[in-house]
């Protein structure tokens, strides 16, 4: 880091090609990468899961992520809504279990990277987020007895999870069905982007290399130049992962679009992050870093959770979505009311300053973009982007995992 | 009490009657990742030692503060521990320490630009 902070004082206005970048605006862009991340190319494992990293608990979750006795009805699967075609999210505005939901299903690709999961951060671990789901009555109405039943009686599933915890026939249900979501878990910490064009031209500003910065096209560079400037997307969209991990209002409409609302019944509202908190730290919620489940008590990943509060301004907050691979996860934001990456730009460029809260971020003001300015937005978050082989590496653990005997 | 061999990257804020003397594990503080203070009252009288009541930060600029409450320790005399700080976005940051007192409380602050 200190390299790149050094490198950045001597790199003020040296994008070869349309735009010159400022200092600051410099020591931003450089502050995207490096892609991937040390956290993932070390494949780091995630201590509050025995089974992160284990390849056999990565083909056990593979086979039930598309496994659809773990619903109620036999129907559902995770993958029902995170399809791999579609950057593991769905092109639906609001996802549909055994319920119509409230929100969009968000894309997995770099999951592992974030520190709350889900849109309102429910949970603090990435196998907690994958129980709720399977045994939420709105959603798969699965349950852990069910699981459990499942895990002993499926021969390829028996036998990858005997190879995963050996003694797992005797845990009870609860443990059955967190063994179950560790292993989800450990394989959707194989999800990965690529490295796209904007990250070639990052690492190529950092080296000073003005002939692989020119390669990267004139209108993302317009566009990254907004981003890091005027746009000041970069306050919440952070780091390599393009995300913060955290929660903001970012001025959407609050009431749901309810097409399933009876007349005269009030208008719904979804109360996000604030509903979130509240959910994470019930006390009858045994699945948090706080509970039994950790297999890293008093490590660093609980900090958080230990010290998050819930306030009043939280009502109304979502977490802060990654940038990277955004066009096959549309449509945007929590409740999928973006159908494209130019609506959400224009969602900034007008920015209705008189939903915000009064306590809310100061700093979100109508950007009031021109059209090429849009265009430009719009070509830097594509470049963004690159084609990825999760889905055919995804079949492949299932075949190879199906082989279990 | 007087405080010697202090950190080189320490940082002192002067108060009414002591300084405050502030430094973060890890080192520098970190964007986007939790962190704690270890904080000392140097010069301080007897009395002193014991008032701070809490620790903070907050984004002037954004008008908000972290998504966080910090959980403070008192380690030894006039030695306290603060934990569970998280600066989620860059910019500006105001950390804020607050001492009770019988007689009037005092708050004392420094700004750091978070990057």
């Amino acid at each position: 880091m200190k390299a790149l902070v050094a490198a950045a004082g001597l790199l003020v206005s040296s994008a070869a090609g349309a735009v010159d970048f400022d200092a600051t605006q410099t020591r931003r862009i450089l502050g995207h990468g490096a892609w991937p991340p040390a956290q993932m190319q070390t494949q780091t494992a995630d201590r509050t899961n025995r089974y992160s990293g284990n390849v056999d608990a990565i083909r056990l979750g593979a086979m039930l992520f598309g496994e659809p006795r773990l619903s109620g009805n036999g129907a559902l699967s995770c993958q029902t809504c995170h399809r791999p075609e579609h950057g593991w999210s769905e092109p639906k505005a609001r996802s549909e279990g055994l319920q119509r939901q409230d929100r969009n299903a968000p894309g997995l690709l770099n999951v592992r990277l974030q520190r709350w999961f889900g849109w309102d951060g429910a949970n603090d671990s990435l196998w907690a987020a994958g129980i709720r789901p399977i045994v939420k009555d709105t959603e798969m109405g699965g349950s852990a007895a069910a699981t459990a039943k499942l895990l002993r009686e499926d021969a390829p599933l028996a036998c990858l999870a005997r190879r995963v915890e050996p003694a797992y026939a005797a845990m009870d249900d609860e443990a059955a069905l967190v063994l179950a979501a560790k292993a989800l878990a450990a394989f959707q910490e194989t999800l990965s982007s690529p490295r796209t064009a904007f990250d070639e031209f990052r690492d190529a500003l950092a080296a000073n290399d003005r002939a692989g910065m020119a390669r990267y096209p004139e209108a993302a560079q317009r566009g990254l130049a907004l981003f890091t400037g005027r746009g000041q997307c970069g306050a919440c969209h952070t780091g390599a992962n393009f995300s913060n991990g955290e929660f903001h209002d970012t001025g959407l409409v609050f009431f749901l679009n309810d097409p399933d609302r009876k007349p005269g019944t009030p208008r719904r509202v979804d109360p996000g992050r604030h509903d979130g908190i509240a959910q994470l730290k019930a006390a009858a919620n045994p699945f948090n870093l706080l509970g039994r489940y950790n297999d890293d008590p008093g490590g660093v990943a609980s900090i958080p959770v230990r010290h998050v509060v819930q306030q009043h301004r939280n009502w109304g907050e979502f977490k802060v979505p990654s940038l990277r691979s955004l066009p096959a996860t549309a449509p945007y934001m929590h409740d999928g009311s973006k159908a494209t990456l130019r609506d959400v730009i224009l969602h900034y460029s007008e920015l209705d300053e008189d939903r915000l809260h009064s306590d809310g971020e100061a700093i979100l003001k109508p950007l009031k973009l021109s059209e090429a300015e849009i265009a430009d937005l719009q070509a830097f978050l594509e470049s963004l982007s690159a084609p990825d082989d999760t889905a055919a590496r995804y079949e492949s653990l299932r075949r190879e995992a199906a082989q279990c005997r | 009490m007087a405080c010697i061999d202090l950190p080189a990257q320490a940082r002192q804020i002067q108060g009414s009657h002591f300084r405050v003397v502030v430094t973060s594990e890890p080192t520098p503080i970190p964007l986007n990742a939790p962190f704690a203070l270890e904080i000392r009252l140097c010069d301080a009288r007897m009395a002193e030692l014991s008032r701070l009541a809490a620790v903070d930060a907050w984004m002037p600029a954004h008008r908000h503060g972290m998504n966080y409450k910090t959980t403070l320790t008192k380690r030894d005399w006039g030695h306290y521990r603060a934990e569970g700080l998280l600066l989620h976005m860059p910019g500006e940051w105001e950390f804020v320490f607050d001492f009770a007192g019988p007689d009037k409380p005092e708050r004392l602050t420094f700004r750091i630009d978070a990057q």
